[in-house]
């Protein structure tokens, strides 16, 4: 007789993305081999540098923090069931939004408008994601595809209006005003821009952890996403569960463009999200959907920008590197995810 | 721990330690003598690519030199990309190595960030091209007077709209087709082409046309060829990689267009009919040069350069420029003159 499922463990453990972790950084190191005159260097420009100054490595866990909320909200939607891959939109709009509330009270105190600000970038990306989970409730529509539409409409209208409305006419870049400064994240380790970001992710990642694991409804949520027939079999809420997940990845991407917002550019610019979205599925896949893994599945892929933004910077090795080794771990975590989902059906 | 994560940590470990011992001394490859530079490392940061885009070539050319001639300066190109989101804090990576004292650049958008990272980073020093920041000690701007540069457009779009030539129609309609706006085409390049037209004929008339973005080249192609079926007959574009549309769209038709950005001739024979140069490789060598050798008088100040330097001008090394009517070359080059001699002025105080 085959075992039940734990239902509060994910689909397919953590540690079994080491294969892939291994994978990108040899094929970042083969990279480098065939770019670089001086690979000893450019190694170390990649692999080490990271860690050897203070201000560098506290940018990198800064640069976790906001692509760890997305893979948090994306890793809930996948536990129950369905794809999220509307994250770029849904954090655009956050980041958007918060910087638009920020600069219509610019005389609130810094904390209160600080907490407004990621409220309604956390709102903005709810609303984002809200058609989707509506015709996901009431007309079994394909998230999959209805979350990517609307992002992808969502993107182009942000384009426009950051280029066009919102543009702020005394700045050559295209971008929004700048908020008060009272409304940027502080910096806790000057001059890095380490804020209280990584911290708030590593919240919400404890939040979510207990809440899939020790809560009745995370239960639940586990079981109908493996197995929605059964779920509605026994009575479970399962209209609920194809329609809340979604609304609280889309807030958990809206917090996280307005951590993007409110970081260094301190305003909306045109592009700001820069594929975090598509970041956060590759995080979330890495950590095979268990919060307790995302972190530092999103601290795995800040080290990767880093260094490649290092190996630029120190060797003259085009910033490719880091894109070429999270385009395999997307590619490796996706067939190791697929592939325990086709073991699930089987079973 | 169970034996197959020991085995990972320890295979983590082992690859760490094989990059840690693979060399000794620092990760850029430095050679200092005793003359100690003013600057030990400068670094070009490139807002966008080098590759394909004339002016970072020359930007990367004119500190390439600069570095070279003083012995002991590090030398470096940072490639940001197109996602201007990213800069700052590309900005900010390149401070935070340590390695280099002396960043340059040059894009109208880098000194607002410069003076940003500058906040953090007091003791690094910015040289930023085609921008005007004054008053920032840490940062040095020149200014191309890009009035000159859209005057010398103007004027030679206004000798052709007027002209007889086969594919001017008389109705003395030009056009420019832009990526978006910003504060320096909207302040100069734009006002400095009307003043060209107008200096030729005041019954000139300018349309504009906004591509939104530096890469659609078919929705560029679409706008010019809407100009032109309402009666324009030379394009200025102002467009990147978009201006591709509008030089197709034009040679379709037998139109013309005059050319910003370099020597491009070659991009559409017999369609463009002029083009526009700045001599950045010169500038940036020459003011790169002078604070690598210790003059930082220059840190604070933004400077504006032009025709009478000879950083803006015009090439003539065209075959489509050579086979315009010789009086209408007469005519053109008799303003250039004119214009380098300081008639008509364009002074600049700020943007």
């Amino acid at each position: 007789m085959t075992p039940r499922p734990d239902p509060r463990k994910p689909a397919f453990s953590g540690l079994g993305a080491l294969p892939a972790l291994a994978a990108a950084l040899a094929a970042a190191a083969i990279y480098i081999l065939a770019a670089s005159e001086d690979p000893a260097s450019a190694f170390r420009a990649f692999f080490l540098s990271p860690f050897t100054r203070p201000v560098v490595l506290a940018n990198l866990v800064e640069l976790a923090a906001a692509p760890c909320l997305c893979a948090l909200g994306t890793a809930l939607v996948f536990r129950s069931g369905d794809f999220n891959l509307g994250g770029e939109g849904q954090a655009y709009a956050g980041g958007t939004a918060a910087v638009l509330i920020l600069l219509a009270v610019p005389s609130l105190p810094g904390p209160a408008g600080l907490a407004g600000g990621f409220l309604a970038g956390a709102a903005a990306g709810a609303a984002t994601s809200l058609p989707s989970a509506l015709s996901r409730r009431t007309r079994g529509a394909d998230v999959l595809l209805s979350t990517f539409l609307v992002s992808q409409a969502v993107v182009l209208a942000l384009d426009w209006a950051i280029a066009g409305p919102l543009r702020d006419p005394s700045s050559n870049l295209i971008a929004t005003p700048v908020v008060s400064d009272a409304y940027r994240l502080p910096r806790l380790f000057p001059p890095s821009g380490l804020s209280f970001a990584p911290l708030l992710a590593a919240a919400a990642a404890f939040c979510l952890d207990r809440f899939l694991r020790t809560s009745r409804r995370g239960l639940e949520l586990n079981l109908y996403g493996r197995n929605p027939a059964f779920a509605a079999s026994v009575g479970f809420r399962v209209r609920a569960y194809a329609f809340w997940p979604l609304l609280v990845s889309g807030a958990l991407n809206g917090a996280a463009g307005a951590l993007l917002a409110l970081g260094s550019n301190g305003r909306a610019v045109r592009g700001m999200t820069g594929g975090i979205g598509w970041n956060g599925i590759s995080i979330a896949l890495l950590a095979g959907n268990d919060p307790r893994w995302v972190l530092p599945a999103a601290l795995f892929f800040a080290w990767l920008e880093v260094g490649s933004r290092q190996v630029s910077i120190l060797a003259g090795i085009s910033a490719d590197v880091g894109t070429v080794a999270k385009a395999l771990v997307l590619l490796l975590a996706t067939a190791r995810f697929l592939g325990s989902r086709r073991r699930e059906a089987r079973k | 721990m169970n034996r197959r994560i020991r085995s990972w940590v320890a295979v983590a470990a082992a690859i760490l330690a094989v990059f840690a011992s693979c060399s000794k001394g620092g990760g850029v490859p430095v050679s200092r003598d005793a003359s100690r530079p003013a600057f030990k490392g400068v670094a070009v940061f490139v807002p966008g690519v080098v590759s394909g885009s004339p002016i970072y070539e020359m930007l990367v050319s004119g500190a390439r030199q600069a570095a070279e001639a003083v012995p002991g300066t590090t030398f470096r190109v940072v490639e940001a990309g197109f996602n201007q989101a990213e800069w700052q804090d590309k900005l900010a990576s390149l401070a935070a190595s340590g390695e280099f004292d002396l960043v340059v650049t040059s894009n109208p958008a880098l000194p607002e960030l410069c003076a940003k990272v500058a906040e953090s980073y007091p003791a690094l020093r910015f040289f930023v091209a085609d921008a005007f920041l004054p008053g920032n000690p840490a940062i040095h701007t020149v200014l191309y007077n890009q009035l000159e540069q859209g005057y010398i457009a103007g004027y030679l779009a206004g000798l052709v709209t007027t002209s007889s030539l086969p594919g001017a129609n008389g109705a003395k309609k030009v056009g420019m087709v832009i990526a978006q706006t910003y504060p320096t085409l909207d302040k100069l390049i734009r006002p400095g082409f009307e003043a060209g037209l107008k200096a030729v004929d005041p019954g000139i008339s300018l349309e504009v046309r906004v591509v939104g973005n530096w890469y659609d080249a078919n929705r560029s192609a679409e706008l010019a060829a809407s100009l032109i079926e309402g009666g324009v007959d030379v394009i200025l574009p102002i467009a990147g990689g978009a201006g591709q549309g509008v030089l197709s769209a034009s040679r379709e038709r037998g139109t013309y267009a005059v050319w910003f950005e370099g020597k491009g001739y070659g991009l559409a024979p017999g369609t463009i009919l002029g083009c526009t140069v700045l001599d950045q490789e010169r500038l940036v060598r020459e003011r790169v040069g002078a604070l690598l050798a210790g003059d930082a008088s220059g840190f604070g100040r933004a400077d504006v350069v032009g025709a009478a330097g000879g950083y803006i001008g015009f090439d003539p090394d065209g075959d489509a420029y050579r086979a315009l009517p010789a009086d209408l070359r007469e005519r053109f080059e008799k303003a250039l003159g004119d214009l380098r001699s300081g008639s008509p002025a364009f002074p600049i105080d700020s943007l």
